[in-house]
């Protein structure tokens, strides 16, 4: 993702692939997209201002807000690498995320995917269960000891969670194969 | 108002405004839980009561769950409710700084010094207030919603533009969904699920609470989401305190305008608040580093809201947001009607519902330090390996909660993507949150407007409140690029001085 420590691409194609503008790319493409679909809206009845006219209005200031902000930014980063200077872009952006927290990040988001995925099919405690020992095991050490202690909190924090919404305050959640 | 005060202070009473508290402020301290579910949840559990003392509970829960939300907003930096966003400006870095009991210490007296005045309001002025509110016609509520945004828009980031696009974001996926006044289907791709639009509280926990808990999912060096480990005191002196008064004040009388809008809240309240309090400040330059006049802004406003919500509700029978929507439905249900026979006809319920308010205020000060604070303590020790799991558990349950709708989970996990993207690349957020909450009230009020003047914009620049509104949205504008400027020379002040120091 980071341009900049790719040395053989030219310093505008380095620029534009600079994660913070590329955040500017995707939002103006979104706002294109709405501006266009903003044709195929009925304008409904009887309306002083029919319904395609304040989204539309919307989605222009989106793109021209965008527009202007990567251009702001651009001539920014394009002066400062004529005049040799560190990327301001570099600086804005977050550090590089280390491979150890890479892997814990897609893990977690893996199992977020997977729990909000089997939720409607094996109930919100269950899956709540699962997800809870699946990310314990994934931020935590990988010893034996932890992933046995990790199955046991998990089900005293579930337990702790269907008393106060399942008992006490009966919080509506989707009902599982054996706690509803 | 001594009817009230007696039926409040019969002990069946109080144990119950204190049960009400006690649940509302676990409820705004957990991401995704809010007071508006805490009423609704306990809604029913009132019917067998007297009017007066249900109202009072439900009113009890509403103080607690406002108050609660800086919990979760000043030790994790995730707010627990809209009211509560200001407040993670300053209070998280106060956190991180090791001042979370001096932070969370500051709130708590915000809280209650706003719900104070607010009550006072209530009960004083609050005739006058409601008739002035009143007079506020579709175009300037169409107005109040840009003023709200420009505010936000130019406090967040360090780019107003980008503010600007943010906030415009979240108009956009406002409208994604039927149009409310003709039932026009818009940007929904054929997607059915879209047809019902997108839900402002899965987008919301997704941005703020889930981001955050993949934000710190990466951050492998520390064990703790609560990094010094441990409380500091949270005593204050009357001194410390004090010299916070013209804030207080000043953050009270914005909580208390804002209250008796319709439609308006606590979520506009506390960034517009801080907003003031920066602007007022001799050094605006601190804030956001983590300084306690941000906390007491954003709280002070955000409790000031809550007594001044009833006056729409109970005189005129306009709810102020959506808990007072709840509890409209309450009084309805208990067999009130709500306006202004309500003052005529059922005078002591009404004295019952401030006096109910004046003591949650009272004992949701004593929880916190007699309750609340080893609550803390027991949480800090959690490590993040357990913390953010279960953050997540709940997060999803109040999403789940909202409409249950499976398609709202899945709303919250492409959010929290996004959300987690935007927060690594300096894309500010809470200007989208604000979007999406003003968007359908900013849409149907220029459309209504519209609607009765025939197409004309002309009722814009010609009514008087109007007039005044764009006059402070454009004050809004031109101060905020003073300040930036002002901003950016005191930052590069302070840099050569590191330097020389150096």
């Amino acid at each position: 993702m980071d341009a900049t420590n790719n040395p053989g691409k030219s310093p505008i194609v380095k620029a534009v692939c600079s994660p913070v503008l590329l955040v500017d790319i995707v939002l103006i493409a979104l706002g294109i997209v709405f501006l266009l679909e903003s044709r195929n809206i009925r304008p409904g009845f009887q309306q002083a201002l029919d319904a395609r006219v304040y989204p539309r209005a919307v989605a222009v200031i989106v793109v021209a807000a965008l527009i202007l902000h990567f251009v702001q930014t651009f001539r920014k980063e394009w002066q400062s690498r004529r005049r040799s200077i560190k990327s301001r872009l570099d600086a804005q952006s977050a550090p590089r995320i280390a491979s150890e927290a890479r892997v814990r990040l897609v893990s977690v988001l893996a199992l977020f995917i997977a729990y909000i995925l089997v939720i409607r099919r094996v109930g919100y405690f269950e899956s709540g269960y699962l997800f809870l020992v699946g990310s314990m095991i994934a931020l935590g050490e990988r010893t034996f000891g932890w992933i046995v202690r990790s199955v046991f909190i998990a089900l005293a924090i579930t337990a702790a969670v269907y008393l106060v919404f399942g008992v006490f305050l009966r919080v509506y959640v989707p009902p599982g194969i054996l706690l509803r | 108002m001594m009817y009230g005060l007696r039926v409040a202070s019969e002990p069946f009473s109080l144990l119950v405004i204190s049960g009400g508290t006690l649940l509302g402020l676990i409820f705004g301290a957990i991401p995704g839980l809010t007071s508006t579910l805490g009423i609704v949840l306990l809604l029913p559990v009132t019917f067998g009561m007297n009017p007066a003392v249900g109202l009072a509970m439900l009113s009890a829960i509403y103080i607690g769950g406002i108050s609660g939300g800086q919990i979760s907003a000043i030790l994790l930096n995730m707010p627990g409710t809209p009211a509560s966003i200001a407040t993670t400006f300053d209070g998280y870095p106060m956190a991180r700084k090791g001042q979370a009991g001096k932070a969370l210490s500051y709130g708590v007296i915000a809280s209650f010094v706003g719900g104070m005045l607010s009550l006072a309001a209530l009960v004083t002025i609050a005739p006058i207030l409601g008739r002035f509110a009143l007079r506020f016609q579709t175009y300037e509520y169409f107005l109040l919603g840009i003023l709200g945004l420009v505010v936000v828009s130019s406090l967040s980031g360090k780019s107003t533009v980008l503010g600007i696009a943010s906030a415009a974001l979240g108009l956009m996926i406002a409208t994604v969904g039927a149009d409310p006044l003709s039932g026009v289907n818009r940007f929904t791709f054929g997607i059915r699920a879209l047809d019902g639009g997108i839900a402002l509280l899965p987008a919301m926990i997704g941005l703020f609470v889930i981001s955050e808990v993949l934000s710190q999912v990466c951050e492998t060096q520390s064990e703790f989401s609560f990094h010094s480990g441990a409380l500091d005191s949270m005593r204050l002196s009357i001194k410390e305190i004090a010299s916070h008064w013209k804030n207080m004040l000043r953050s009270s009388l914005i909580g208390i305008g804002f209250g008796i809008l319709p439609g308006a809240g606590a979520a506009i309240a506390n960034f517009v608040a801080y907003d003031q309090a920066k602007k007022a400040s001799k050094h605006p330059e601190r804030f956001g580093t983590g300084i306690p006049d941000g906390v007491i802004a954003s709280e002070t406003a955000n409790n000031a809201v809550t007594a001044a919500a009833f006056v729409p509700t109970l005189t005129l029978g306009i709810p102020g947001n959506a808990v007072t929507a709840i509890l409209l439905a309450g009084l309805t249900l208990h067999g009130l009607t709500p306006g202004p026979g309500l003052f005529r006809d059922e005078l002591g319920v009404v004295y019952s519902i401030f006096a109910a308010l004046l003591f949650a205020n009272i004992i949701m000060v004593i929880l916190y330090y007699l309750v609340m604070i080893r609550f803390f303590r027991w949480a800090l020790r959690v490590p993040k390996k357990i913390l953010l799991p279960v953050i997540v558990i709940m997060a999803v349950a109040g999403t789940y909660n909202v409409r249950y709708s499976f398609n709202d989970l899945w709303v919250l996990a492409m959010f929290s993507c996004a959300g987690f993207v935007f927060r690594r690349h300096g894309f500010p957020i809470t200007p989208m949150i604000l979007g999406i909450i003003l968007g359908p009230i900013m849409e149907g009020a220029l459309r209504t407007g519209m609607m009765r003047t025939g197409g004309s914009f002309m009722p814009f620049f010609t009514r008087p409140y109007s007039i005044g509104l764009i006059i402070l949205i454009v004050v809004s504008i031109a101060l905020s690029g003073v300040y930036r400027r002002f901003e950016e020379r005191k930052k590069a002040e302070l840099l050569r001085q590191q330097k020389a120091d150096n």
